[in-house]
C-alpha cells in the first residue's frame, strides 16, 4: 500500500480506425456481409508506467500527436485504457479543452453550477464558492449572459476558477493557458503554485518549457505513444530541448 | 463491484439534480403557456380522440374519455422519455469527452424528467374523472405503482437506446416508427377482447398494456388490481433495467470513441 | 468464442422466459368472467311461522375483469334443494343487480320465498347469465344455506 496519489501500470490505449466511417446498422450489416469491414489498429500509447506522490507536478513533453492528450484523458477517467491500469486516488479537476462541462445555452451563473456539480460538488458547496469563483475570473457582468457569446479568454477564465476553487486532489491542465492574456496566466501560475503548497498533484502539458520547469517537479517525455524519459524536471526538459 | 455504484451515485446526485433541472427549464422556457401546457396537452388529446372515436365503440366502452386519457398518459410517457434518453448520450458528447461522469446519468435525467411531465398528465386525469362523475375512490393513489413499473421499464428501454444510437444513428429513425407501431399494438382507443386471436396474443405481451389496464382498474372501476397483476407489470421492468443497465455497462467505454 | 456462446444461452433463456411470462399473461387476460365470491350476513335461514318470504343480504366480490350487471344479463338467483340434497325446484325468481365494477364487490338484499311444506331445506345461491348458463356450470363456487321452515 503505497502513498501514491496516481499509479500507472502498463497501459497501452489503441483505437481502432475505421477506413470508411461506420454509423448505421445498415452499413454495418452491408460492410459485415461484403466483408469489407476493415479497421487499421493504432496504438496511442504503449507501455506507459510511472507514479506519482501526493504534491508532485508532472509536466509532460513531447510532439504533436505523440499521445500527451490521450494520457491526460487516461488519468481523467474520460477513457479507459487497453490494457493497463490507473490509479487515481482522489478528486480530479481536469481542465482539457476550453468550455469544459458547459452548456452554451444556460447563462454563466447557471454554467457554475452546473460545472460545479459535474465535478462532484454539491449546491451547497457551490453556494460557499460562488463568489471566490466569480471575482477570480473577473466576470461579475457576464453572470446572466449565454455563455455562447463567450470568448475563449473568459471560457479559460471560467473554466479556471471553477476547477481550482475547490481543493481537488488531482489537477489536470492541457494547453488551457495558452489561451489568455499576460495578467491571467500570472494569476494562474500563482494559484497553481498555491495548491501545490498545498498538496494537490498536477498533470500540465505545455509546449513551453519554462512553464514546465516553473511549476513541475517531475517530467515525462512521450514520443510515439511511447515513455522515453521519467524523471526530474531538468533533465528531462534537457534530453528534450537537445532532440 | 456494486458499492463503487452507490457511492459514485451519492457523489454525483447534485449532479442529476442540475440534468433534470436543465431539462424542465429548457422544455418550458420559450413557450408561453409552459406548465400550463403539460396539463392542456392531454386534456385537447382526449377530447379529440373521444370525439373521433367513440362512435366506433361506444357500446364496448363506457366512460370512454377516462378510458382514452388512462391508456394516453402512460403510452405518451413511454414514447417521450425513451425518445429523450435516446438522443441523451449523443447530446451529452461534449461532458463525456472532457470530464469523467457516470454516463448512466444521461438517459436516468430525461426519465426522471418526463416524470414530471406525467404526474401532470395524471392531474388532468383525475380533473376528467371529476368531470365525468366518476367515483374516485382512495384506490387512485395506487397509481403510485403503476408509475413505478413504468419508470423501470423505460428506463431500462432508455438505456438501451441511448447507447445503440450512439453506435448506430439510424436506429433514432428506425424508433419513432417502431413506436408507432407501438401505439397501435396498445389498446388506447379500442377494447381489447375485439382484437382477433393472434393480434390479441401480441397486445397481451406488450408490457404497457398491463401498465394501462392496472391504471384503468384504479380509476375507472375504483378497483384494487390483483397480485397478479402487479407481477404481470413487474417483471417487463425488471428485466429492462436489468438488460438495460447490462447493455449500457457493456458498452460505455467505447462511448468516447464514437463521439 | 465465450462471448458467442453466452449471447446463445442469453437468447435461449429469454426465449423461455418469455413463454412463461405469455403463460402468466395469458392467466390473467383470460381468466373465467365466472369468477364471483358470494356470502351472506347469516349461516342460515329460518323462516318463523307468519314470514311469507326472508331478505338476507348477500356480498358479491367480482373477481373477474368484467362488469357484472343485469344491464348484461346477470342476475342473483337460488336453487332450492331438500335436507338430502334432491332438487325441488331449480329455477328460483331472480334478484337484479346494479353494476359491480372489476375487482369490486357490493352487497344486495335478496328475498328467499317461503318454501310451502314446512322442515328442513338447503337453498344453493347462485348467479346465472340469463339465456347462457348459471355461474356454478362454469365452476364457480355457490354458497349453501341451510333453511328451517317452521
Amino acid at each position: 500500500m503505497s502513498d501514491n496519489i496516481i499509479e500507472v501500470e502498463n497501459v497501452s490505449m489503441r483505437f481502432n480506425l475505421y477506413k470508411e466511417k461506420v454509423d448505421s446498422i445498415k452499413e454495418y450489416f452491408i460492410k459485415l456481409a461484403k466483408g469489407t469491414l476493415h479497421y487499421e489498429e493504432f496504438w496511442a500509447l504503449r507501455d506507459i508506467s510511472f507514479s506519482l506522490g501526493k504534491g508532485d507536478s508532472l509536466g509532460l513533453v513531447g510532439r504533436n500527436g505523440s499521445g500527451k492528450s490521450t494520457l491526460l484523458k487516461l488519468l481523467a477517467g474520460v477513457m479507459k485504457a487497453t490494457s493497463g491500469s490507473v490509479r487515481v486516488g482522489g478528486s480530479v479537476a481536469p481542465l482539457i479543452e476550453l468550455g469544459a462541462g458547459f452548456d452554451m445555452d444556460l447563462t454563466a451563473k447557471e454554467n457554475i453550477y452546473l460545472n460545479g456539480a459535474v465535478l462532484g460538488y454539491s449546491k451547497k458547496e457551490m453556494d460557499g464558492h460562488f463568489n471566490k469563483i466569480v471575482e477570480f475570473s473577473e466576470l461579475e457582468e457576464f453572470l446572466d449572459v449565454p455563455v455562447k457569446n463567450f470568448s475563449s479568454g473568459m471560457f479559460a477564465r471560467l473554466g479556471f476558477s471553477i476547477a481550482t476553487v475547490g481543493v481537488p486532489d488531482v489537477l489536470i491542465v492541457d494547453e488551457i493557458l495558452a489561451v489568455g492574456d499576460f495578467k491571467f496566466q500570472e494569476k494562474c501560475q500563482d494559484r497553481i503554485q498555491s495548491m501545490l503548497k498545498g498538496g494537490t498533484t498536477l498533470l500540465f502539458v505545455s509546449h513551453s518549457a519554462e512553464q514546465v520547469m516553473e511549476l513541475c517537479t517531475k517530467a515525462l517525455w512521450l514520443d510515439g505513444g511511447k515513455m522515453k524519459m521519467f524523471g526530474e524536471v531538468s533533465h528531462v526538459c534537457e534530453a528534450y530541448a537537445n532532440s | 463491484m456494486v458499492i463503487p455504484y452507490v457511492r459514485g451515485f451519492f457523489k454525483y446526485r447534485s449532479l442529476l439534480i442540475e440534468f433534470v433541472e436543465r431539462d424542465i427549464k429548457t422544455r418550458y422556457r420559450r413557450s408561453i403557456l409552459g406548465l400550463l401546457w403539460t396539463l392542456l396537452n392531454p386534456l385537447l388529446t382526449m377530447t379529440v380522440m373521444t370525439v373521433v372515436f367513440s362512435t366506433l365503440f361506444r357500446s364496448n366502452i363506457e366512460n370512454f374519455p377516462v378510458y382514452i386519457l388512462s391508456g394516453y398518459t402512460i403510452y405518451n410517457f413511454f414514447s417521450e422519455s425513451t425518445n429523450s434518453a435516446m438522443n441523451s448520450v449523443i447530446g451529452g458528447s461534449s461532458l463525456i469527452k472532457k470530464v469523467y461522469i457516470p454516463k448512466y446519468l444521461f438517459p436516468l435525467s430525461k426519465v426522471l424528467s418526463t416524470v414530471v411531465n406525467l404526474i401532470a398528465s395524471f392531474i388532468a386525469l383525475l380533473l376528467v374523472m371529476l368531470f365525468t362523475k366518476t367515483t374516485v375512490t382512495a384506490n387512485v393513489l395506487l397509481i403510485i405503482f403503476p408509475m413505478l413499473y413504468l419508470f423501470l421499464f423505460s428506463l431500462g428501454i432508455g438505456m438501451i437506446l441511448s447507447s445503440l444510437a450512439l453506435f448506430f444513428r439510424d436506429i433514432i429513425h428506425l424508433y419513432g416508427v417502431l413506436l408507432t407501431l407501438w401505439m397501435y399494438l396498445t389498446p388506447l382507443f379500442y377494447p381489447l377482447e375485439i382484437l382477433p386471436a393472434w393480434t390479441k396474443v401480441i397486445v397481451q405481451i406488450n408490457p404497457l398494456t398491463s401498465i394501462i389496464e392496472y391504471t384503468r382498474l384504479i380509476t375507472l372501476y375504483g378497483a384494487i388490481p390483483p397480485l397478479e397483476l402487479n407481477l404481470i407489470c413487474m417483471i417487463p421492468g425488471v428485466i429492462s433495467c436489468a438488460f438495460g443497465l447490462w447493455i449500457f455497462y457493456n458498452t460505455q467505454d467505447k462511448f468516447i470513441l464514437h463521439m | 468464442m465465450k462471448k458467442k456462446l453466452i449471447t446463445l444461452v442469453l437468447i435461449i433463456a429469454s426465449v423461455g422466459l418469455l413463454y412463461v411470462y405469455n403463460t402468466f399473461i395469458n392467466r390473467y387476460y383470460n381468466s373465467s368472467y365466472y369468477n364471483v365470491e358470494i356470502t351472506a350476513d347469516v349461516s342460515e335461514v329460518v323462516f318463523e311461522n307468519s314470514d311469507t318470504g326472508r331478505t338476507i343480504n348477500i356480498q358479491l366480490n367480482n373477481n373477474s375483469r368484467r362488469i357484472l350487471s343485469s344491464e348484461n344479463n346477470v342476475y342473483l338467483s337460488y336453487h332450492l334443494l331438500d335436507s338430502n340434497e334432491n332438487l325441488i325446484e331449480y329455477d328460483m325468481p331472480r334478484t337484479s343487480l346494479s353494476k359491480i365494477n372489476p375487482f369490486n364487490d357490493s352487497i344486495f338484499p335478496m328475498n328467499i320465498s317461503r318454501p310451502s311444506q314446512s322442515g328442513e331445506y338447503i337453498i344453493v345461491i347462485d348467479l346465472v347469465e340469463e339465456g347462457v348458463c348459471w355461474f356454478s356450470d362454469k365452476g364457480n363456487e355457490t354458497l349453501v344455506l341451510r333453511t328451517l321452515v317452521q
